[in-house]
């Protein structure tokens, strides 16, 4: 029966029995002793200990067996030492100290009760993201619309969603179109437009309009059983800063337990005072020095701060994560894709336009290079379809060459046609003059001949330049790396605000390049999950960024789930002001021991100034709540 | 004389501490048991972890029942960071921690105040 009692109701209890011992110890000297004096102090405090101070005692015997001391022993060895002395005095008519023991119990179970509230407060990020998944879904089978629970959907399903549905899975869209509000998973504000083809978010609730969609991932596969799994983890991470607190806590209590012997024994044996008052002074140092804040210094604020990330779309992997955030001192950006849309069309095209376009249709229908999408675009524009190509060959990074109706063609960057030695003719001026533009330039032509020249265009996203301001105004160096020419990445880099570009860079020399700055600074790398993955791993911090269930969860430390450069901002303020409060809670929780420790010694009882146990009790259990409020205001600053 | 006796009782105690808490401790190791694809290993929380090393086979989904029979608090979450596990022990019910090594090594898990602390050994 006594094990099972919930803190709670052991508080409740403790509180009740312990209000008259408070009476006695603050007012009795006014009004008077309770009846029963001294025996109704042993009355009342026995309870206590025995039903409120019952996990203490189980705890630290269980923990002595196995030669360990945790908090509990500091709880169980304080009062117990009050309580057996009160015993002893109550025998010889001797002033007794119940009152001491139990209000200790009362103010620690007290303490716990709030840490227990507001942990749950601070771990309710999981939980809130966890009450978003849908129940059930509307399917198509056999003809019939009907209600499956979402565990039984598989992904030959057609799924039909109405208006104000919650869309029960990740899926494409297979007919219809909608808006949809994707702010829950994404932290994206705006609803967003979808018809046949795109893909969607399960736990995302539709707008407007009806369509139908197929499964791609279901079960723990979805973006959000994914978001919930890497939140969940980063909550329980370790951040480095910790360890020294890890490592301390073991050593810990037996040290303070020796401490309190040697202030015992200085009190009574070396500075003459009392056995009564070297036993409170004892007895305030085991209190005192419970640990209890410094263990939440680091997890409650990493899980704050990891739970207000996932709202806003910025997902945090780990506590190491926050500290390399912090040290960031370059941030560099991937061009296509994140500084830019990543969906280029053709603006221009120099020589015969048709002819042209369809042998760099043919050729690109067969790549999976950025640009193939814009030029095949082009071509269907135009009305025209591929034509088959053989002997096709991709050049890493330059270009690529194959037959088309019998003649070999080749098609790749200006620098690919130079080391060819294929004679631009009069078409040189206009490319330069089309790269100053940020254009890309793909050429197309003969191992012998220039055919034509089709420029493509993409265009930075509406929130690079105002991200990347500000990023400077923080006093980060940005930098853009992209395998485009210098001019055209230059033309790009300018409008969005970076001074510092390195261009031509093949994808493989992106880690390389990475590592260059990491001589003298650490490095953030802000690229594509899929495409940039060396380079993520090489950063220092990678934050991947993509658009919607498109986000390559598994790479990079940092993942922005929206497609926001302006997220990079947040993710790397909100480490900072995380890994900030991580530091501020510990320098509290240790300052506080620090402190705390010295004064209920009776150092400064020459001056006046000494702790009664029960304050120190009350002091420690505050000193907890108070590191787990600092980290649930985290929740509120602003990032 | 009341003086010496303190000194040397306060001598001994510290003696004990230091010796009890601080001196070689024996670690209990078990091996985990494997029924058809799955290992098993059962793990008493009393005072600290029993048995204080546990040893898992590499890449074999693990399925540690931990039998919490310590009510107090300090022992009431589980903490093993390397495996992303962070889940509350019901007093005196079995609850099955599901995790599957991907590497080997030794790794530590905790109380939830990182106060207790025991290994699993992934071979």
């Amino acid at each position: 029966m006594l094990a099972t009692l919930t803190t709670k109701t052991r508080f409740t209890f403790s509180l009740v029995l312990s209000l008259p011992l408070l009476y006695m110890m603050t007012l009795a000297r006014f009004f008077g002793d309770l009846p029963g004096g001294d025996y109704t102090s042993f009355g009342l405090a026995t309870p206590v200990l025995l039903v409120g101070g019952y996990p203490f005692y189980r705890g630290a015997w269980s923990a002595f067996k196995n030669r360990f001391a945790s908090m509990d022993t500091l709880i169980a060895i304080g009062t117990a030492t009050a309580y057996s002395y009160s015993v002893y005095a109550l025998l010889r008519h001797l002033p007794v100290y119940f009152e001491i023991s139990a209000l200790l119990i009362v103010f620690i179970l007290l303490g716990q009760v709030f840490e227990e509230l507001s942990k749950q407060r601070a771990s309710k990020a999981i939980e809130k993201l966890a009450q978003l998944q849908a129940k059930d879904a509307v399917v198509l089978r056999a003809g019939k619309e009907i209600r499956v629970p979402v565990e039984e959907l598989t992904r030959d399903d057609i799924v039909i969603v109405k208006p104000g549905d919650k869309i029960p899975t990740d899926g494409v869209i297979i007919e219809g179109s909608s808006t949809i509000d994707e702010s829950m998973v994404t932290g994206e504000s705006l609803p967003v437009s979808k018809r046949a083809g795109a893909s969607v978010i399960g736990a995302t609730i539709n707008k407007t309009g009806s369509f139908t969609f197929q499964p791609t991932n279901i079960g723990g596969e979805t973006m959000l059983a994914q978001i919930i799994e890497l939140v969940k983890r980063a909550q329980n991470s370790r951040a480095p800063i910790q360890r020294l607190a890890d490592s301390v806590s073991s050593y810990f209590v037996p040290c303070v337990l020796i401490l309190a012997i040697l202030v015992f024994a200085v009190w009574y044996v070396a500075l003459g005072v009392g056995f009564v008052q070297a036993m409170l002074y004892a007895v305030s140092v085991i209190v005192i020095a419970c640990p209890c804040a410094l263990g939440l210094a680091v997890p409650t604020a990493l899980m704050v701060g990891t739970g207000r990330g996932a709202k806003l779309g910025v997902l945090i992997k780990s506590g190491e994560v926050l500290e390399a955030a912090r040290k960031v001192r370059v941030v560099l950006f991937d061009k296509t894709g994140t500084i830019t849309e990543g969906k280029p069309k053709v603006t221009d095209v120099l020589g015969n336009r048709a002819q042209t376009l369809a042998l760099a249709a043919a050729l690109e229908a067969r790549s999976e290079h950025p640009l193939a999408g814009a030029i095949l675009a082009a071509a269907a524009d135009d009305g025209m379809t591929p034509q088959p190509v053989k002997d096709f060959m991709a050049v890493e990074g330059k270009g690529i060459t194959g037959i088309v109706a019998g003649k070999k063609t080749v098609l790749g960057s200006l620098r690919f046609f130079l080391d060819e030695g294929i004679d631009l003719q009069d078409m040189a001026k206009p490319i330069s003059q089309m790269q100053a533009a940020g254009k890309t330039i793909v050429m197309v032509g003969t191992p012998k001949q220039l055919i034509g020249v089709i420029a493509v265009q993409d265009s930075p996203k509406t929130s690079a330049a105002g991200a990347v301001k500000r990023l400077n105004q923080m006093g980060y160096t940005t930098v853009m790396i992209t395998g485009d020419n210098t001019e055209t990445a230059r033309a790009i880099a300018k409008r969005v605000g970076i001074t510092e570009v390195r261009a031509e860079v093949l994808p493989a020399g992106k880690a390389a390049i990475v590592k260059e700055y990491q001589v003298t600074a650490s490095v953030a790398f802000v690229g594509d999950g899929i495409n940039d993955a060396p380079a993520l791993a090489q950063a220092d911090v990678g934050i991947a960024m993509g658009s919607g269930t498109d986000v390559a969860i598994e790479s990079g430390d940092i993942v922005l789930v929206r497609n926001d450069l302006g997220d990079v901002v947040t993710a790397l303020r909100l480490s900072r002001k995380t890994f900030g409060r991580i530091k501020l809670n510990l320098f509290w929780a240790l300052g506080y021991n620090v402190a705390g420790i010295p004064i209920a010694a009776g150092v400064f009882s020459g001056l006046g100034f000494t702790l009664n146990p029960a304050y120190a009790g009350l002091a420690m259990a505050f000193s907890s709540v108070s590191v787990v409020v600092s980290s649930l205001l985290l929740a509120r600053s602003k990032v | 004389m009341d003086k010496l006796l303190v000194v040397v009782i306060s001598s001994v105690l510290v003696g004990l501490i230091v010796w009890w808490f601080f001196g070689n401790k024996h670690y209990d190791v078990v091996d985990s048991v494997q029924v058809d694809a799955v290992q098993t290993a059962t793990i008493t929380v009393d005072g600290g972890y029993s048995p204080a090393v546990l040893s898992l086979k590499v890449g074999v989904p693990a399925e540690i029942t931990f039998i919490r029979k310590d009510p107090s608090g300090c022992l009431e979450e589980i903490i093993m960071p390397d495996f992303g596990v962070a889940e509350k022990l019901p007093v005196n019910q079995p609850h099955v921690v599901s995790i599957t090594p991907q590497r080997t090594g030794e790794f530590t898990y905790t109380c939830g105040m990182r106060m207790f602390s025991a290994k699993v050994r992934v071979v």
